[in-house]
């Protein structure tokens, strides 16, 4: 049940969409002190940011009422309103690229993938922020109960009381180890933004937000005892199916830069190999999960060192370089 | 001017962390305040409460936030009346100081004083006892106090039933018990007030019933306190059954849990259960070859008859449970977080436990498909009855089956729920035997019914009489089974109406909270929803 911040004469104010909005607000003016330090234009920003907000509610209530439509009346009761029903995450990573090539559309900015790597940061803090809004509620937590009695506190569990029986359950605290896993990608991605690199692209701080962040979730995803599925499928959750697709795009994104830039080579082929074998795994293992749910600990972590695997041919791909030999010209007589 | 401008909004977007992470120390310590003066919680709960006190049931249930309090009908007879009346002179409500905040739910404490009527057993006994007594002094003929078997006569004892019950009930307060219940209020934001949320904690500790018909379960417990009372003087029949809108079941009795390697223990339990199967002839017999190093499980009370085993047939391992129910209402449907299409799911032996489940089995999993024709607590959520047959259970506990096709829309499934009285549905299939005929089955959408697979399905036997059954693959058995070999096994023991669960790692029989069969990969899945049968006996009157 969410928890009340205060009480007005118009009603009551709860924890959860506090905590969102300054999510939401961190995340846009630590996106605003990239940009100005790498001299992008604030005009695009102000458009983008406002647009993003508008974007990314929409297409956040339009997945949860996708997933879960059997909640909603109907698509217009769910999109009139603001309260009710649930919002998705993954609508903030449509609505602010989205927000952000408008921009570039309109012609306020020309380099979009450096706009993307100024916002990757701030949507690492915005996730850590924002998750925490979870404290407040029963929503975001893991299927499996927390026993032991020395892990009954966060980062690992908290409470949840069944709707039902009343009873109070420890539960994997889902929701905060996502707060924990934004908070370190917004260190490693500041760190990553502020030691410019000749070797790094416009696009590579985003690119890294997206590899780490999958990696991360399709791991945590797959905890939650409230993850949001596609209405074909009842096995692999949204999210999970998202992050790999963007793992898969990753590859194929730093493969071709690898191959245009040094040739086609084994060394390709072996990163191919290991990525597809770390994803492949992944999927086994929650498959695996799933089945043996009893048997999590193990699952979750070859489900982390398969994905580990993929994440290592991923970095390999986009930071080795053929080494290229000094070559004269001859001058012209 | 850049970097300064950089680095102020970079540091008001980490203040801004920071904020966020105080305020979520702060909130972990900290409730919020909510002013409590005039039209506050405290004074709409005491107004409500003072309704209560005053019969002023219309007055109660406008402070209420949706629901009703079932208090306006009256007991059907004269004695339940006169305790009834006793009953509501007896309530006395003290509201406690403070509240704990539970989202946004206000929740408050009351000390309630009522009246326990199953206190009154045994005095009212010995009264009745004592009035028959000088009643038989005072007769001149043995006609006037005893019928022709010897007995007394109905007349004589409903009399001196009535007449203890008066004397008794004009010093009620000396069978009160005083007990705290936790009541909730809500802010309605659009009518600006308090609102008293239903609470079946109060209504319990008011009359000892729970549910939309309280007067009528306030009957109930009354007639079973006066069955207690004038046992061997007038033959009154306890009566139990449970409110179709109660979430939880009563806590069975957990001494009346047996389990024994040796069949031959069922049998005094049978013979026990003669009076509640009432001639009907069981599935299950002490003779029964169980699987090698099982054990029969069994639970017996007045209202509830449950057997479960475990049984090799064709090479797979069948797991049993017959159920012999005294009321249909103890036949129950089960939704995760009792709401369809919940957010969370659960293990079927969570569900079990939550609702106290008797004896359950996991049910159609819904939400796994966006297919079948849903129908919980007589309300039709989902109608989808193409491709899938549906069973429809009605007031009476009798499985009806609709074939894939016959109701596709909405307004016919709605006018079948309302002329058949229709409480719940289950949407798997297919049908496997329908009145003794077996269903021609060459292919149906879900189950891959040609295939050998863990399955589970529920089986009518007879008038409130079922046979939950679950397949699977178990040492020494190392098969499972088809739709058709499972339909071959059940046709040899006499079942007359079949129909198919979700199987697979689903397929989950639970009894006493435990699960019973192998479940397909050595454990339990997380599903949306179970089928169960509980004890009718109330928690205070049966749990051990």
């Amino acid at each position: 049940m969410d928890q009340v911040a205060f009480f007005t004469e118009n009603g009551w104010i709860y924890w959860r969409p506090i905590l969102l909005v300054l999510g939401a607000l961190a995340a846009a003016l630590m996106t605003l002190a990239l940009c100005i330090l790498r001299k992008r234009r604030i005009a695009a920003l102000l458009l983008a940011l406002p647009l993003a907000v508008v974007l990314s509610l929409f297409f956040a209530r339009i997945i949860h009422w996708y997933c879960r439509y059997e909640s909603y009346e109907s698509l217009r009761a769910a999109l009139q309103t603001l309260e009710g029903g649930g919002y998705s995450l993954i609508g903030a990573f449509l609505g602010v690229p989205l927000a952000l090539g408008i921009a570039r559309l309109c012609k306020l900015e020309d380099n979009l993938p450096a706009l993307l790597d100024c916002a990757a940061p701030g949507a690492a803090l915005g996730i850590a922020i924002g998750r925490l809004g979870d404290l407040f509620t029963y929503a975001d937590r893991g299927k499996m109960f927390v026993t032991n009695p020395a892990l009954q506190r966060l980062p690992y569990a908290t409470t949840v009381v069944n709707a039902t029986s009343g009873a109070t359950e420890w539960r994997f605290a889902t929701f905060f180890m996502q707060s924990l896993v934004g908070a370190v990608l917004f260190v490693l991605l500041m760190v990553m933004f502020l030691l410019r690199s000749k070797r790094r692209r416009d696009g590579d701080v985003a690119l890294i937000f997206l590899t780490l962040y999958s990696i991360s979730q399709v791991v945590l995803d797959s905890t939650r005892y409230d993850a949001l599925f596609l209405r074909s499928n009842g096995f692999v959750s949204l999210e999970q199916i998202l992050c790999a697709v963007v793992l898969v795009g990753a590859v194929i994104l730093l493969s071709v830069r690898s191959i245009r830039n040094d040739g086609f080579r084994v060394f390709h082929i072996v990163m191919w190999v290991a990525a597809l074998a770390g994803l492949g795994g992944a999927g086994y293992m929650e498959y695996y999960v799933q089945r043996h749910g009893d048997a999590y600990m193990l699952a979750y972590k070859l489900m982390t060192a398969a994905l580990l695997l993929c994440l290592l041919a991923i970095l390999l791909l986009l930071l080795v370089r053929k080494r290229r030999r000094g070559r004269r010209i001859a001058p012209s007589h | 001017m850049r970097k300064l401008l950089s680095v102020f909004f970079g540091l008001v977007a980490l203040a801004l962390a920071g904020l966020a992470v105080s305020l979520c120390v702060y909130a972990g310590n900290h409730q919020a305040v909510i002013p409590d003066g005039e039209g506050g919680p405290t004074e709409t709960l005491s107004h409500f409460l003072g309704c209560l006190q005053t019969g002023d049931w219309a007055g109660a249930e406008s402070l209420m936030d949706g629901g009703s309090l079932g208090l306006a009908e009256s007991p059907d007879t004269e004695i339940n009346t006169m305790f009834w009346e006793a009953q509501r002179q007896s309530w006395d409500f003290r509201i406690e100081e403070g509240y704990t905040l539970v989202g946004a739910e206000v929740q408050k404490t009351v000390q309630v004083s009522g009246m326990a009527p199953e206190d009154m057993a045994v005095p009212l006994q010995t009264q009745v006892q004592e009035i028959l007594r000088l009643r038989t002094e005072e007769a001149r003929l043995a006609s006037e106090i005893y019928d022709e078997n010897g007995a007394f006569r109905d007349e004589v004892a409903y009399q001196a039933l009535t007449d203890a019950a008066t004397m008794l009930l004009t010093d009620s307060a000396s069978y009160c018990r005083q007990q705290n219940v936790t009541v909730r209020l809500r802010y309605d934001k659009a009518l600006g007030q308090w609102r008293i949320l239903p609470s079946e904690e109060l209504l319990r500790a008011m009359t000892g019933g729970v549910g939309n018909a309280l007067v009528q379960a306030y009957s109930m417990r009354i007639n079973n306190m006066i069955a207690t009372a004038m046992d061997g003087v007038l033959p009154i029949e306890k009566v139990y059954w449970l409110d179709e809108s109660l979430v939880v079941a009563p806590v069975p009795d957990l001494a009346r849990f047996g389990a024994s390697a040796n069949p031959a223990d069922t049998e005094s339990v049978i013979s026990d259960a003669a009076k509640l199967l009432d001639g009907q002839e069981m599935i299950w017999s002490p003779e029964t070859k169980v699987a090698p190093g099982s054990q029969v499980h069994w639970y017996l009370d007045d209202t509830i008859l449950s057997v479960t085993w475990k049984q090799g047939i064709d090479n797979a391992m069948y797991t049993f449970s017959e159920v012999k129910i005294a009321h249909p209402s103890q036949f129950r449907r089960y939704f995760a977080d009792n709401t369809f299409s919940a957010a969370r799911q659960y293990k079927p032996s969570e569900m079990a436990r939550a609702v106290n489940a008797v004896t359950a089995l996991s049910g159609d999993f819904h939400k796994f498909r966006n297919l079948g024709i849903i129908v919980y607590q007589r309300q039709l959520y989902r109608c989808l009855g193409q491709h899938l047959d549906t069973c429809m259970v009605d007031g009476q506990g009798n499985l009806n089956f609709v074939m894939a096709g016959e109701l596709t829309q909405e307004a016919d499934v709605k006018a079948y729920i309302e002329e058949n009285d229709i409480l719940f549905s289950l949407a798997f299939g297919p049908v496997l035997l329908h009145d003794g005929q077996r269903r021609n089955l060459d292919y149906y959408l879900i189950g891959e019914i040609d295939d050998y697979y863990a399955r589970s399905v529920i089986c009518q036997i007879d008038d409130l009489h079922y046979l939950l059954v679950t397949v699977n693959t178990e040492a020494p058995f190392t098969n499972a089974a088809t739709a058709h070999t499972l339909c071959n096994a059940l046709e040899a023991m006499g079942v007359k109406n079949a129909y198919v669960l979700d199987g697979g790692q689903t397929a989950a029989l639970i009894t006493n909270g435990k699960l019973i069969n192998a479940v397909q990969f050595g454990s339990e899945r997380a599903i949306s929803d179970i089928i169960y049968f509980a004890t009718a006996i109330p928690s205070e009157e049966g749990a051990s």
